[in-house]
């Protein structure tokens, strides 16, 4: 996107917001658009629209390389945001931090500067700021930091609930993937190491009757039939796995059960990630999420429409949507969703508490004396009630009284009290989040709402997901079955001869496992075969795990650097322990 | 009859000319540097000779190899097959046209020297003679005499010290193939396959080709690994909905952004991945194929190759509406009834 192109594309965006807000201040013949879950008053529909100019003003210095304007519209873009009761707008941060990396890929470093700290500002500690930094680095030709910027958008990632939520979940299925394929793996070298005692024995027993070579080659169709089950290849590693059980070490034989039990488990453990991982894809429980952290996304007030009209009897979504309203001012339509709260709910402290501040905003101070006792009393514990309670008193000139009670709730907790003493403006009551605590509530709903099941989070049939445990001790049996009987080779090959020094390092560094495996270290050699499959699953993950929706690409693609550098880490600890060995 | 000492006081030489002239029959155990030589007597005559510490492979078989009949690994196969109760190695030898009756016979009194000749060549051990009726030796055998035997030692000893004639020397690897008969050389496989050997180079090929099996599914079908009970595919086909519902999300944060940048949607995902806000990737994110889009002034639709708009099982239309940071009708505020002015002129 060329400069000019983009100037002309801010100052467009602009020219169409100023003649919006010239509309707003003339009466208008039609109606405004009313949502009618979470209705908004005019003076929040103006800070909403003030954060629209703010940010076309920010984009059109931006555009005009106007470092000195793009500060002052974002101080402005986050004084309305305070007004809003919000702390944070993620999209915008987001969007300053894709500028932040066109002014770096022009080169106007200063540019990309200041809007890396729009994108700091608009949401302090977002992945994607991280990014934007990783490409003001690389810019700048520092390609190190620039990768260490790379590898902060994961960490950052841990901050935000929906995407960490995404991140455990790939999280879980990676490390299932790794250790599966590391046991398959493992199945694979004890084949190699151990295989030729079980082909050897298969074939003595079957020579008694038939000639070694005729011999030899029903040993191999012993092994091989499970190639003509459907999906008969992974069937077969099992199938080994148990065979190789009576020609294996003890700590092999723990491995190999461990395996088992894994495969029993893997079912479960990706069903239940599943099922966890589906109300939180729900736009609706993202949205109720960011508001709770403070963040306002744009399309909040959709989702939480949305939200009440698919629980339309739930308390918690009634609450949440008060302490919504609430937080942007609009005790009107707070009241009455506390008031229903309460109903189902006379003892919610919260509720009592977000009606005081009601009460508090439209000057009703008795109302307001008798919500916050009433808080108080149901909740002790919580500072904020008494707290509240002293900002009335102090309305009152009864200053004895508000002494007593912002006492009482500098004992309960002095750090919160400082805190809400020592925040910008008028002294404000302070609120409890009564709602938003309840999300975790409000997803056990969703999921058991009809809207979540049309939405893909259908269970599957319990009995499904526990099959594999019974597989798993049918592996145990047969194994232990097998061993009984298994036939034991007359002869055999031992270990491969030792090559020369240099032959020999090769093969212990760059086959991980064999080794260990002829020397019966059974858990080194599972360890040595892990690391390269996590690898290679942290590689894969994208393919079978969700993909993080971040905003912005880092540069650096750090799970492709992140496991070239641990690979090369891995290959030379094996170098240096197999030269070691061979001293 | 007993005979009984130390090779110190009476050399071998001696012992077997005293046995060959009492016509003795029995075994003469040495126990010599290194090993123990049994040499079999019939009548005075030496049928076999023997040694504890060398197999059938390293007698006979190294004889067969070194004459250039028999290579070392067909040798071993037939041992593998005697160990598993098919016959003895001799008999096989015969039984599968090896060797004929004199080549066999040759090659078993060449051993027998050979044997004779290192035991001859001990300075320091032990000899004992067991005598008895009858011993047991291989059929159709024709025995060596004692003079024979020593007088073989002796030309073998001149020659060494003159420094010529010196036996065919086998390389540590074996003969090469084209150094044995054409009949040898095409079974010589198939003995193989009887060998130890061949089990070891299944068990590693079975091996190698699971590896390379396993790899293949690892990075075509990856949720094969993660689940591979999963017969009829409804886990995995769920979480392929997940993963499209996550990836719609990403696409939508990053069609937003850029309206939030240039007031309108991007022409196409590749613009996406232009600007950064898509990863290359992320165009082949579903396993089902790749996906199409669609833009208009205020929406976008994506959804996958092939389904119509609203058919399909899996699409996603969003737009901007309701967004109070891009819907431009977000802003319009409610509409404030001012009572009407009366001008007066």
């Amino acid at each position: 996107m060329s400069r000019r192109r983009l100037a002309d594309r801010a100052l467009g965006l602009l020219a169409a917001l100023l003649a919006a807000m010239t509309l707003a201040v003339a009466p208008l013949p039609a109606q405004a658009p009313e949502n009618e879950g979470v209705p908004l008053t005019a003076p929040v529909r103006r800070a909403l629209a003030l954060l629209q100019q703010d940010w076309a003003e920010w984009l059109s210095a931006f555009a005009k390389g106007d470092v000195e304007a793009m500060g002052e519209s974002l101080e402005r873009l986050l004084g309305g945001l305070s007004e809003l009761g919000m702390e944070r707008l993620p999209e915008l941060s987001v969007g300053a931090a894709v500028q932040t990396v066109v002014a770096a890929r022009q080169g106007n470093l200063e540019l990309a500067r200041a809007a890396l700290v729009a994108a700091e500002a608009l949401d302090p500690g977002r992945p994607e700021a991280a990014a934007a930094a990783a490409w003001v680095a690389r810019a700048e030709g520092r390609h190190l930091l620039a990768a260490w910027r790379s590898l902060e958008v994961p960490v950052r990632t841990l901050d935000l609930p929906f995407e960490r939520a995404l991140l455990l979940h790939d999280l879980v299925l990676w490390s299932l993937f790794a250790t599966l394929l590391a046991a398959a793996l493992f199945v694979v070298v004890l084949t190699a190491a151990r295989g030729q005692r079980l082909v050897s024995g298969l074939r003595d027993a079957l020579a008694t009757r038939l000639s070694p070579q005729l011999a030899l080659v029903l040993s191999l169709a012993v092994m091989l039939w499970p190639l003509v089950l459907p999906g008969g290849f992974l069937w077969i590693l099992l199938y080994w796995s148990v065979l190789l059980w009576a020609y294996s070490t003890p700590r092999e034989r723990v491995i190999l059960v461990l395996g088992w039990v894994l495969l029993g488990l893997a079912p479960i453990l990706v069903n239940e990630s599943r099922r966890r991982i589906a109300v939180r894809l729900s736009p609706m429980v993202r949205a109720l999420e960011d508001a709770a952290a403070g963040r306002m996304q744009g399309d909040v007030f959709d989702d939480l429409a949305r939200l009440r009209a698919v629980l339309p009897g739930s308390v918690a979504v009634t609450q949440a949507i008060g302490d919504q309203h609430r937080r942007l001012g609009q005790c009107e339509y707070a009241r009455p969703l506390y008031l229903d709260v309460l109903e189902q709910e006379p003892e919610n402290a919260a509720a009592v508490l977000g009606l005081g501040i009601c009460a508090f905003e439209r000057g009703d101070l008795e109302e307001a004396i008798e919500r916050f006792e009433r808080a108080a009393a149901l909740d002790p514990l919580e500072p904020a009630a008494p707290f509240d309670l002293s900002l009335v008193h102090s309305e009152l000139y009864q200053f004895d009284q508000a002494r007593d009670a912002l006492g009482t709730a500098q004992r309960l907790s002095s750090e919160r009290v400082a805190r809400w003493i020592t925040r910008g403006g008028p002294p404000r009551p302070a609120a409890i989040d009564g709602g938003f605590q309840r999300l975790e509530e409000i997803r056990v709903e969703l999921v058991r709402s009809w809207a979540l099941e049309e939405e893909g989070a259908e269970t599957l049939t319990p009995w499904r997901d526990l099959m594999g445990l019974p597989l798993a001790l049918a592996c145990m049996l047969a194994a232990l079955v097998f061993s009984a009987v298994a036939p034991q080779p007359r002869r055999f090959l031992g270990p491969p001869a030792r090559l020369t020094r240099r032959a020999e390092i090769a093969r212990r560094t760059l086959l991980p496992g064999l080794a260990e495996a002829w020397e019966g270290e059974a858990l080194s050699g599972f360890v040595a075969l892990w690391i390269p499959a996590a690898l290679l699953a942290l590689l894969l993950v994208g393919r079978f795990g969700l993909r993080l929706p971040l905003g912005l690409e880092p540069p650096t693609p750090w799970t492709l650097w992140f496991s070239c550098g641990v690979l090369v880490i891995f290959l030379l600890l094996r170098w240096w322990r197999a030269a070691v060995r061979a001293t | 009859m007993k005979i009984e000492g130390l090779l110190r006081e009476h050399p071998l030489a001696e012992v077997l000319r005293r046995i060959g002239r009492d016509a003795g029959t029995g075994i003469l155990t040495v126990q010599g540097e290194g090993d123990i030589v049994g040499v079999t007597f019939l009548n005075g005559q030496v049928m076999s000779v023997d040694a504890v510490n060398q197999g059938l492979e390293d007698g006979l078989g190294t004889e067969l190899e070194r004459q250039g009949l028999v290579p070392r690994d067909v040798f071993a196969g037939l041992v593998a097959e005697q160990e598993s109760g098919k016959g003895r190695v001799p008999e096989l030898l015969l039984e599968r046209g090896l060797l004929s009756r004199d080549q066999l016979d040759a090659a078993l009194r060449d051993k027998s020297r050979r044997l004779c000749r290192q035991a001859l060549a001990w300075q320091d051990g032990r000899y004992r003679f067991y005598s008895g009726q009858e011993v047991a030796f291989e059929r159709g055998l024709r025995p060596i005499t004692v003079d024979d035997l020593l007088s073989d030692w002796e030309r073998q000893a001149e020659v060494s010290i003159n420094g010529g004639g010196a036996a065919v020397e086998v390389p540590e690897q074996g003969l090469a193939p084209e150094d044995f008969a054409p009949a040898v050389r095409e079974r010589r496989w198939l003995l193989w396959l009887a060998r130890p050997e061949a089990a070891a180079w299944c068990a590693i090929g079975l091996a190698v080709a699971a590896l390379v099996g396993l790899i293949a599914v690892a990075i075509g079908a990856p949720t094969r690994i993660l689940l591979p009970l999963d017969g009829e595919g409804k886990v995995d086909a769920s979480l392929q909905r997940q993963q499209q519902s996550a990836f719609y999300a990403k696409v939508d944060r990053a069609a937003k952004t850029h309206y939030l940048l240039e007031g309108s949607f991007p022409e196409s995902l590749g613009l996406l991945v232009e600007e950064r806000l898509l990863a290359p990737a992320d165009l082949e994110a579903t396993r089902e194929g790749r996906l199409a889009y669609a833009d208009a002034p205020v929406s976008y639709l994506v959804r996958l190759h092939g389904e119509t708009d609203g058919e399909g099982k899996s699409h996603r239309t969003e737009t901007v509406a309701g967004h109070f940071l891009l819907d431009p009708d977000f802003v319009v505020p409610e509409v404030i009834e001012f009572p009407p002015l009366v001008l007066l002129d």
